[in-house]
C-alpha cells in the first residue's frame, strides 16, 4: 500500500494553487536565463564563443535551479512536522499504525517528488542547451543526476528541521541556514587540513602535470569528494572555466588549490561522489528525525508541560 | 479491558500523576473527572502511547502500552481535547487518509467510512471539505476517525468543549450509541454533571490523585450521606430557644459543625444514616424546642465535585 501520508500530503499540496504556479515561474525562469545566456550565441551562432556561449548558459542555468531547490525545498518541507504540530493534527497520526518513520519518509518523499517535478519542469529549457549542441545528452544527464541528488538532501534536511521546531517559520528560517552551513562544514579541509600539501603541489608546475586522478582523488579526501558544492563546482566549471579567473584574480590560494585538484577530476566520477554523499546524509537526517518524532518517548515536542 | 496501576508521571520534579489504579471493564462507559491539572490528559495521553509513565502499568485487553505500543494502538482509538483537521480534504477523504494509516484494506475502508459518516450524522457532509464544518461537526468527524479501525477502546479527551448545547446533546447520543455497540469508553471532563448523565462509572483526580472510583451511584450516595441537615424553628423561637437547640445537637458525638446561617435556622453535619436522625429530632422534640421542619438537603453534582476535590 502506498504511504498514506506521502499520497494525502500530495494531494492536499496539489489542490492548492501555489505549487502550479512556483513550477509555471520556475519554467519562465529558467527560459528567461537560458534565453539570454544564449543571446550572444544565437545572435551571431558562428562565432568561436558560441559554443562556450550556449555552455555557460548551461552553467547558469544549473547555478539558477540549484538556487531554486535551496530556497524551495525548506518552504516546501518547513510545514511537514512543523505544521502538523500547528495544526495541531500530529498526534492524531502518531497514535495509528503508521510509525514515526512513515511519517517521516512520507512527507519527504512527498516533497522530493515535488522538488523533482519542479527540477523537470526547466528541462525545456535546458533541452535547448542540449539541441544547440552545446551541451551533451550524458552531461544533462548527470546533471539531472546531481540536482535530485540535491534536492532529496535539501528536502531531508528541511524535514529534519521541521522534526525539531514548533513553527513552520521557524523550520523555514532553520533549514535555510542549515544546508549553507552543512555545505561550509563539508568544505572545512579546503580551508584547514591540507592546505600546504596541496599549494606545494599546486606551485610545483612539473609535479602538478603528472598527478593522476587518483592522486588527485586522495589528496581531496572523502568529506571534499562527497561535497555536493564540490560536485556543483565542477558541473558549472567544466568546460567554461566560469571561476579560474575569479579564484586567480584574488588570490585565494588554498581555493584555488582545491579549485585545481577538482580540475583533474572527472566531472561524472565527482558528482557520482556527490550523490552517494547527500544520499548518505540524507537516510541520517530521515532516521534522525524518526528518531526524534517517536511517539513513546519521554515527551513529545510541543506538549512537555501541558496542562492536563 | 483496561487496568491501570500505580501510574506515576513526572514533569520534572512535578509529579502530575502520583500512583494512580483504575480498572474499567468491557463496555463501560467510564467518566474521568477533575479539576484542571488534575492529571486527566497526563493519563489519557499515556493511554494514548503519546507519553510513557515515569512508573506504573497500563494494560488493554493484556497489552503492556509501553512494552508493545504498536499492538496497542490497534485497539485504542484516541480523540484528544485539541485537534486540528487537514484543509484541501473532503470529509470522507479525511476519515479514509486515517483508514490508511491504520492499514485498514480497500473494501472496509470504503464501507467503515460510509457506516462511520452515518454514525456521526455528517453522511450528507460526504463531500464537502473538512475546513468547512462547523466545530461541533467537527468533533464528530475526529469521533468519527477515532473509530475508523475498530478499536476496542476509545480514549476521548473533553469531547465535548466548546460544544454549544445542542451539539452537546448530538454528541451524547453518539456516545450512548456507541455504549450500545459494546465499545468500551474513557470519556474525560471537568464539568461532573455531563459526565454523570452518560457515564456508567466515574473515576475523580485530583492533583495526580484518584479521590474517587466506582459507580454514579455509589458517588451520590458517599456525599448525600454526608450533606448538611438544616433545622427550621418556630417564628417565635427565641435567642435562648436557638442556644438550647444548640446545646442539645452537641451532646451527639456525630453532630458536627453546628451554625445559624439565618433567623430560627441552624444547619449541622450529621454523620450516620436515617436511625441517626429520627434520634437526634427526638431529642430535640424531648427538650422543647419549636422543629417545624427538618431534613437533610441534597447535594448535587457540583456539590459533590467540589467536597471530593476540595476546593474550588
Amino acid at each position: 500500500m502506498i504511504n498514506p501520508i506521502l499520497a494525502s500530503s500530495a494531494r492536499r499540496r496539489l489542490r492548492g494553487a501555489r505549487f502550479h504556479i512556483l513550477v509555471l515561474a520556475a519554467m519562465a525562469l529558467s527560459l528567461g536565463v537560458a534565453l539570454y545566456a544564449m543571446s550572444g550565441m544565437i545572435r551571431n551562432p558562428r562565432a568561436l564563443s558560441a559554443y562556450t556561449e550556449g555552455l555557460r548558459a548551461y552553467a547558469a542555468l544549473v547555478g539558477v535551479e540549484t538556487l531554486l531547490l535551496a530556497l524551495v525545498a525548506p518552504a516546501m518541507t518547513g510545514a511537514a512536522i512543523a505544521g502538523e504540530r500547528e495544526r495541531q493534527t500530529l498526534e492524531l497520526l502518531l497514535v495509528t499504525r503508521t510509525g514515526a518513520f512513515r511519517i517521516v519518509s512520507g512527507k519527504l518523499l512527498e516533497s522530493f517528488a515535488l522538488l523533482l517535478l519542479l527540477q523537470w519542469s526547466t528541462l525545456p529549457a535546458q533541452g535547448l542547451c542540449v539541441l544547440s549542441g552545446c551541451v551533451t545528452l550524458q552531461r544533462l544527464l548527470v546533471t539531472q543526476g546531481f540536482l535530485a541528488a540535491f534536492a532529496l538532501l535539501a528536502a531531508s534536511l528541511g524535514v529534519f528541521c521541521s522534526t525539531l521546531s514548533r513553527h513552520t517559520m521557524t523550520a523555514v528560517i532553520l533549514s535555510l541556514l542549515a544546508l549553507p552551513l552543512l555545505l561550509f562544514l563539508l568544505s572545512l579541509p579546503a580551508f584547514l587540513g591540507y592546505p600546504q600539501r596541496v599549494t606545494d603541489v599546486l606551485y610545483d608546475s612539473r609535479r602538478y602535470a603528472e598527478m593522476t586522478e587518483g592522486q588527485a582523488m586522495a589528496m581531496m579526501g572523502p568529506v571534499l569528494l562527497a561535497n555536493p558544492g564540490v560536485s556543483l563546482f565542477s558541473l558549472l566549471e567544466s568546460g567554461t572555466g566560469a571561476f579560474q579567473e575569479l579564484f586567480l584574480w584574488r588570490g585565494w590560494g588554498r581555493i584555488l588549490a582545491t579549485y585545481k585538484l577538482i580540475d583533474r577530476v572527472e566531472t561524472g566520477k565527482l558528482v557520482l561522489l556527490g550523490m552517494a554523499g547527500m544520499a548518505v546524509l540524507s537516510v541520517l537526517l530521515v532516521a534522525l528525525s524518526a528518531l526524534l518524532l517517536r511517539p513513546v518517548s519521554a515527551h513529545v515536542r510541543g506538549r512537555k508541560g501541558k496542562k492536563s | 479491558m483496561l487496568e491501570i496501576q500505580d501510574l506515576k508521571r513526572f514533569y520534572g520534579a512535578y509529579p502530575a500523576l502520583k500512583g494512580i489504579s483504575l480498572k474499567i471493564g468491557e463496555g463501560e462507559l467510564h467518566g474521568f473527572v477533575g479539576p484542571n491539572g488534575a492529571g486527566k490528559t497526563t493519563t489519557i495521553r499515556i493511554l494514548a502511547t503519546l507519553m510513557k509513565p515515569s512508573s506504573g502499568t497500563a494494560r488493554i485487553d493484556g497489552v503492556d502500552l509501553v512494552a508493545q505500543p504498536r499492538k496497542a494502538r490497534d485497539l485504542i482509538g484516541y480523540m484528544p481535547d485539541f485537534f486540528g483537521v487537514y484543509d484541501h480534504l473532503k470529509c470522507w477523504e479525511y476519515l479514509d487518509f486515517y483508514a490508511r494509516c491504520h492499514g485498514v484494506k480497500s473494501q472496509r475502508r470504503r464501507e467503515m467510512v460510509r457506516q462511520l459518516l452515518e454514525l456521526v450524522q455528517l453522511e450528507e457532509k460526504r463531500e464537502t471539505p473538512v475546513n468547512d464544518l462547523s466545530r461541533g461537526m467537527k468533533q464528530r468527524l475526529c469521533l468519527a476517525h477515532a473509530l475508523i479501525h475498530d478499536p476496542k477502546l476509545l480514549l476521548l479527551d473533553e469531547p465535548a468543549s466548546g460544544m454549544d448545547p445542542r451539539a452537546r446533546a448530538e454528541m451524547k447520543g453518539i456516545l450512548r450509541s456507541l455504549r450500545d455497540m459494546g465499545k468500551t469508553v474513557l470519556i474525560s471532563s471537568h464539568i461532573l454533571p455531563e459526565l454523570s448523565e452518560m457515564c456508567d462509572s466515574l473515576t475523580i483526580l485530583d492533583r495526580g490523585e484518584v479521590v474517587f472510583s466506582g459507580s454514579v451511584q455509589a458517588l451520590g450516595e458517599k456525599m448525600n450521606g454526608d450533606a448538611p441537615v438544616r433545622i427550621l424553628l418556630s417564628r417565635a423561637s427565641t435567642e435562648q430557644i436557638l442556644k438550647d437547640a444548640a446545646r442539645v445537637l452537641r451532646e451527639f458525638p456525630e453532630v458536627r459543625d453546628v451554625e445559624s446561617p439565618e433567623d430560627h435556622v441552624l444547619t449541622l453535619r450529621l454523620g450516620g444514616g436515617e436511625d441517626k436522625m429520627e434520634e437526634v429530632l427526638h431529642a430535640l422534640c424531648l427538650s422543647g424546642i419549636p422543629v417545624w421542619d427538618f431534613h437533610r438537603g441534597e447535594m448535587n453534582l457540583e456539590k459533590v465535585f467540589m467536597e471530593v476535590t476540595g476546593h474550588d
